[in-house]
């Protein structure tokens, strides 16, 4: 009988990563994944029916991890300020240290399945955060505000700083590396910007 | 239960339903799924055996190409 090789799994979903971040979701076929990940077809199907199945997989996965290390050590009980700071940490952490499933990720964010691929995985995510945000409206530490206004000042800087550095560039071709100052630099702006 | 993986030439609509039927007919096939966009037209059966010889001789009596895909 054939048993699950967690080593095996894992070697499928880096290579499938690898291969649509650099080819494209055209880009990857079961034998090409096979041939990159050095093992047969037959493996693959194991745990994969197809192809479509297999990008729906990975996608969910990756995007479990990146919502696994956003909520690392956050409580939605935690303060306007010290959540905040926790969330920039963890996201700041996630998507500077895997660049490969950060690029991945965008990509699903970007194509036809990411719609799918969220509602099946946001739903703790929305609700850890949609706690921590109604709290600080009610200890009147954050404005009311449209969610989408909320979530544009609370993280979009951030998000601007961590391209700057995978880019490796910022305005006017400018070379950027990433550092915590810049980071605490923006932070406290933010929180600025968001209490009433 | 054990998943059974066969390289085929099941393409067609046709080939299709009639694996449809085939697999119907074998009792120890709980679940399966074909890869038609593979160039080995991979067939996927969730069985209640590790017997990959009945699969294999039904398709093949029925005039299409089935292997065991080796691991």
């Amino acid at each position: 009988m054939r048993t699950r090789d967690e080593k095996k799994i894992e070697a499928i979903y880096k290579k499938a990563m690898q291969i649509i971040v650099s080819d494209g979701f055209d880009g990857l076929s079961m034998q090409k994944l096979a041939k990159a990940a050095g093992i047969s077809p037959a493996t693959i199907y194991i745990y994969f029916k197809d192809r479509d199945d297999l990008i729906l997989k990975v996608a969910v996965k990756a995007t479990e991890d990146m919502i696994n290390a956003t909520l690392k050590n956050f409580k939605p009980s935690m303060s306007l300020e010290k959540g905040l700071k926790k969330q920039w940490e963890n996201r700041a952490e996630f998507w500077l240290e895997n660049p490969l499933e950060a690029k991945f990720i965008e990509m699903i964010r970007h194509s036809h399945i990411g719609e799918g691929v969220f509602t099946k995985v946001k739903q703790e995510f929305s609700s850890v955060l949609g706690e921590f945000v109604h709290g600080a409206i009610e200890r009147k530490e954050l404005k009311k505000l449209p969610l989408e206004v909320y979530w544009a000042i609370a993280f979009s800087p951030l998000y601007t700083l961590i391209k700057f550095h995978n880019d490796g560039r910022s305005i006017g071709g400018k070379k950027f590396k990433w550092n915590d100052t810049y980071m605490k630099q923006a932070l406290t702006l933010v929180l600025k910007a968001l209490q009433p | 239960m054990h998943t059974l993986i066969f390289k085929t030439n099941i393409q067609s609509e046709q080939a299709l339903k009639e694996l449809n039927k085939l697999l119907d007919n074998t009792p120890e096939c709980i679940h399966w799924s074909i890869d038609k966009e593979d160039i080995d037209k991979v067939l996927r059966v969730k069985s209640k055996t590790n017997n990959t010889t009945e699969i294999i001789n039904t398709l093949n009596q029925a005039g299409y190409i089935c292997e065991e895909l080796p691991d």
